[in-house]
């Protein structure tokens, strides 16, 4: 009875999923951030306004503190971070798409995937508002990188 | 054998049933819309229909949306690639867009753009609301081949003037070629595309901030000051500039880019 019971909840717990969901993962995530609402998370496309300027910022941040390592010299496709933002402003839950050139799933050298990571989490994401109060939000930002050098980064 | 037969007729209901709602996915796609796009009750549902449709283009290019909005490039582009093996004619372009939007994916825009083109047999075809040239010339443009992309904006703009008449040369067009223009030191060409841009769009923030560059690279310093300082009340105020949640645009323009060049130039 137990194991229907926590099957059916498995179950409930994979439909509510929405796309891009993330579950806190002890192993990465710091056990101290919390959302500050659970009950909704919004995304970061929600909230943007005319005159947000968070994109400039971004790509500053990954232009002046990226630098190249010759031992990245063979590595090239995009890795895409996405990530929780609280309504403090305080972001964690980092997680990291690898893909190759023609989109396929790969496995970047370890050390240029952290400082990738790295300079993700030195931004300071900002706080974003929906209905006159700060909110918790998903977001995501890619960066492309061509025989190890950061050649793009989309947001 | 009373049980196979129930099963037998549930069978066939279920099949008469999908392809009855299969002839309407305009239907299905109605139910899908009333959710939040991506969120669990959408996915419920996206799941759902296509289960019941698993042929149904839209329905796979509207899940890669959402995919793709949610930075799941994965599942996205496979479910946009679907739609583009069901529905060829439109669903390429989709994925072009997409590819140029999401993923800065340029060789694989004009690839599906030029795919695209050899199925409709020319080049006069609509992606979203743009000519097709248009999307293309920008995939060039962002790949630094300013030679192709201006080649491919003007054929776009002529043959919507053939064909129907300066009416229909699309929202932005003028805008994305004068933009080209000043960035190949075309200066007068520049103002010239710009101009025809502002008569078309008089409230649009970006156009006042190339044209403003473009006079002020030829020595016009009072027009320059004019635009740019227009160009920052319409961001400031009720005028617009082009922007999108899920993605920047290419050559968008931010209010800190008017206020550097006004800097800049005085």
């Amino acid at each position: 009875m137990r194991l229907v019971i926590l099957l059916i909840f498995i179950n409930v717990a994979a439909v509510a999923q929405n796309v891009g969901d993330i579950s806190f993962d002890p192993k990465t995530d710091d056990p101290k951030f919390q959302v500050c609402n659970p009950k909704q998370v919004w995304q970061g496309y929600q909230l943007k306004s005319k005159q947000d300027e968070t994109p400039i910022m971004v790509a500053r941040e990954f232009r002046s503190k990226f630098r190249s390592n010759p031992a990245w010299k063979n590595e090239s496709g995009l890795i895409r971070i996405r990530f929780l933002v609280n309504c403090s402003g305080v972001a964690d839950r980092f997680r990291l798409l690898e893909l190759d050139p023609d989109l396929k799933e790969k496995e970047f050298n370890a050390d240029l995937k952290a400082h990738i990571l790295g300079i993700a989490k030195s931004i300071s994401w900002p706080p974003r508002r929906a209905y006159n109060q700060t909110v918790d939000y998903y977001h995501h930002v890619s960066v492309r990188i061509v025989n190890g050098e950061l050649s793009d980064i989309v947001q | 054998m009373k049980k196979t037969l129930a099963i037998f007729f549930l069978f066939i209901a279920t099949t008469v049933s999908a392809q009855t709602d299969c002839r309407d996915v305009t239907h299905l796609m109605q139910r899908l819309w009333k959710h939040e796009t991506g969120s669990a009750a959408w996915k419920k549902v996206s799941d759902s229909v296509l289960s019941i449709c698993p042929n149904a283009a839209r329905l796979w290019g509207d899940r890669g949306q959402a995919y793709m909005f949610r930075g799941e490039f994965v599942e996205g582009m496979r479910s946009l690639s679907q739609a583009a093996k069901l529905d060829p004619y439109y669903f390429l372009g989709s994925r072009a867009w997409s590819r140029m939007h999401y993923l800065h994916d340029y060789k694989g825009a004009i690839s599906d753009l030029d795919t695209l083109e050899n199925n409709v047999g020319g080049s006069y075809y609509y992606v979203t609301s743009m000519h097709m040239y248009i999307l293309k010339g920008l995939s060039y443009e962002q790949l630094g081949n300013y030679q192709k992309a201006l080649e491919l904006y003007t054929i776009a703009i002529d043959q919507q003037v053939k064909e129907k008449g300066e009416n229909w040369v699309g929202s932005y067009d003028y805008l994305h070629r004068g933009i080209l223009r000043y960035k190949m030191e075309d200066y007068d060409g520049a103002i010239e595309d710009l101009t025809r841009q502002v008569t078309e769009y008089e409230t649009l923030a970006d156009t006042y901030y190339y044209r403003g560059l473009a006079y002020a690279a030829v020595g016009r310093k009072e027009e320059a000051k004019v635009d740019l300082l227009h160009s920052k009340e319409l961001i400031l105020g009720t005028g617009q500039r082009r922007w999108e949640g899920v993605f920047v645009i290419p050559n968008e323009v931010y209010l800190s880019n008017v206020e550097n060049a006004l800097l800049k130039i005085y």
